[in-house]
């Protein structure tokens, strides 16, 4: 029964508990002793309660010093103790500092760090508590320690309780009596114990949290500078291009002067590659601003769909009649005026569109919306080969191409990434339908009055 | 076609600026046409222009002025104060286009500029519209 040995604040005042164990018969015979017991078992649980509203604060806190000053106030509180000390190590400079110092009540504030010295490294190795509980100056002696704040020559005990972190001591928790020898239970012991190993979680904790923060600012720098990098690269990219795109078209065009069916046929090709290329330009910069949290829209009030859809079917039409594939218009003429970044509403479209034209062999290519309400949901929906559900979160995922039984997908697989970042950020959703087989079908949302994000 | 009195470029790529000139010439109207390949001197340049230009296209990233300063420069010039003014620009992106509204551009025209709509962009800005085409 250990309970019933267990030290107390009461002790200090000289009402020792008289060691050994208590039978049942006796704690069911004796009411005094059974009202010992109680009042031990409430004084235990008082300390649970105490214990456990540590651990709960410690889990809250992200600052070590607020860990020290907690766990040194609350064994002050709870062991009524004298004196409390904690002190951490730091094995680069093998120095050891005080990080929270009482006695009597009086803050102690050493600053300066004190080389380890023999209860340093007796404590580093055992990785046990020490309890010194007669003969200090013996103990001063064999540990090689030196006074601090000269407070040695009056000690009567005194207990040492490891902190770890991980495998190796961190530092430890002393709490000296300058009173009597004997001061400290094993109970004393355990519950001093149960405070270091409560100290060395919040520590780890606060050290994976600043960690984690220090990674986390880390990768976002990191992406900051990428997209900065493609933000410049994309600048110097559209230069040339501007050059190559217009000095071609003018030629094709017969602007510069006469050319032929077979130079035209040429020319438009080199312009279709021109143009893909800066279409890949744009999915690397906009994938870029995306991840690093960057993409901003341009919102213009009163956007008409109608307009919108219109030029973007425009752009693929040309495209749609040479892959001999039919267009189904299913828009409602009752569409409310929307707010929206009207480049990126024709840039969600024209991929979806685009996708669909890409992937359908033969067959039509739907493309409806509807107006409802809070919303307006578009549709682009084809008679394709279809998508496996297994692949239905992949294909949103940057920087992976599903793999196709079309053969090799023209792009850099950022398009329906991109379309979602773009579509989420007006606060809406995109989602596909499909079955193998049966076609695909991808919607999208567009709330009608964007709420500011 | 459009009429245009006097049009003032700066632009400091070479193929840029042929493909300006063969933009101006080709499709647009223009009894002169200036383009400069850097902006030193810039106001003295503008100054001497034949007659006031009624348009000015500029590229943003040009030395030692660059688009911004250009336009700030014909903003508090109380002769060109009203010319309309265009940023020719590579840098497409969202934020940098409205950090072009905000300092005082009639509009913006990126690159590749589009061939098909560029005439159509220059009319608009001349007829007195605010034209983003990026």
């Amino acid at each position: 029964m250990k309970v019933a040995k267990r030290s107390s604040p009461a002790r200090k005042k000289g009402s020792r508990q008289k060691p050994g164990g208590l039978s049942l018969d006796e704690i069911a015979c004796d009411p005094a002793e059974l009202r010992h017991l109680r009042r031990a078992a409430e004084k235990r649980n008082a300390e649970l309660a105490i214990i456990h509203s540590v651990q709960q604060c410690l889990a809250s806190r992200l600052d070590t010093q607020a860990v020290y000053e907690l766990v040194g106030e609350k064994i002050c509180d709870l062991l009524d103790a004298q004196s409390v000390w904690i002190i951490t190590f730091d094995p680069a400079t093998r120095t050891r500092r005080v990080r929270y110092s009482i006695e009597n009540g009086q803050r102690y504030y050493p600053t300066e760090p004190l080389p380890y010295n023999g209860l340093t490294e007796h404590l580093i190795k055992t990785k046990r508590p020490l309890v010194v509980n007669e003969n200090f100056p013996e103990a001063v002696t064999r540990y090689g320690m030196i006074n601090i704040a000269g407070t040695q020559q009056r000690i009567k005990s005194i207990v040492y309780i490891p902190i770890m972190a991980g495998d190796d001591v961190h530092g430890f928790i002393s709490l000296p009596d300058f009173e009597r020898e004997n001061a400290f239970s094993e109970t004393d012991v355990n519950l001093l114990s149960t405070f270091a190993s409560s100290m060395s979680i919040a520590l780890e904790n606060i050290r994976l949290f600043e960690e984690t923060q220090r990674l986390l600012k880390e990768a976002d720098q990191a992406n900051q500078a990428k997209s900065a990098f493609l933000s410049s690269m994309s600048h110097e990219l559209r230069t040339p291009l501007n050059a190559i795109i217009n000095l071609v078209e003018m030629v094709a065009r017969g602007l510069i002067g006469a050319v032929n069916e077979q130079q035209v046929e040429l020319l438009d090709q080199a312009l279709q590659s021109s143009r893909h290329l800066l279409n890949l330009i744009n999915d690397v910069l906009d994938i870029s601003k995306i991840q690093a949290g960057q993409l901003t829209l341009f919102v213009e009030d009163q956007v008409n769909i109608h307009v919108e859809v219109d030029a973007a079917l425009n752009i693929v039409g040309g495209l749609m009649k040479e892959k001999g594939l039919q267009l189904v218009r299913d828009i409602d003429p009752q569409l409310p005026l929307i707010s929206c970044d009207r480049r990126r509403l024709r840039q969600v479209l024209l991929n979806l569109i685009s996708n669909a034209i890409k992937f359908t062999r033969e067959g039509t290519v739907t493309v409806s919306v509807k107006n409802q309400g809070v919303d307006v949901l578009f549709a682009v929906i084809d008679t394709g080969p279809g998508i496996p559900p297994d692949k239905h979160s992949l294909i949103f995922e940057p920087f992976i191409q599903a793999d196709s039984e079309e053969g090799q997908v023209e792009g850099t697989g950022l398009g329906l990434p991109i379309s979602r970042s773009l579509v989420q950020a007006h606060g809406g959703e995109l989602w596909v339908e499909s079955q193998p087989g049966a076609g695909a079908a991808f919607f999208f949302t567009l709330p009608v009055d964007r709420s500011p994000s | 076609v459009i009429e245009i009195e006097c049009l003032l470029c700066v632009e400091d790529d070479p193929s840029n600026r042929l493909v300006l000139k063969l933009l101006v010439e080709k499709l647009l109207r223009a009894r002169h046409c200036v383009i400069l390949e850097d902006s030193e001197e810039f106001m003295q340049r503008v100054h001497d222009l034949p007659v006031p230009p009624d348009l000015i296209l500029l590229d943003i990233h040009v030395t030692p002025f660059n688009g911004f300063q250009m336009l700030k420069m014909i903003r508090e010039d109380p002769e060109h104060f009203g010319t309309k003014a265009v940023a020719l620009t590579a840098s497409v992106a969202n934020e940098e286009v409205e950090r072009l509204r905000e300092s005082g551009f009639d509009g913006a025209i990126g690159k590749p500029i589009t061939l098909c709509s560029f005439p159509n962009a220059i009319e608009r800005i001349l007829k007195g519209e605010s034209v983003w085409q990026v």
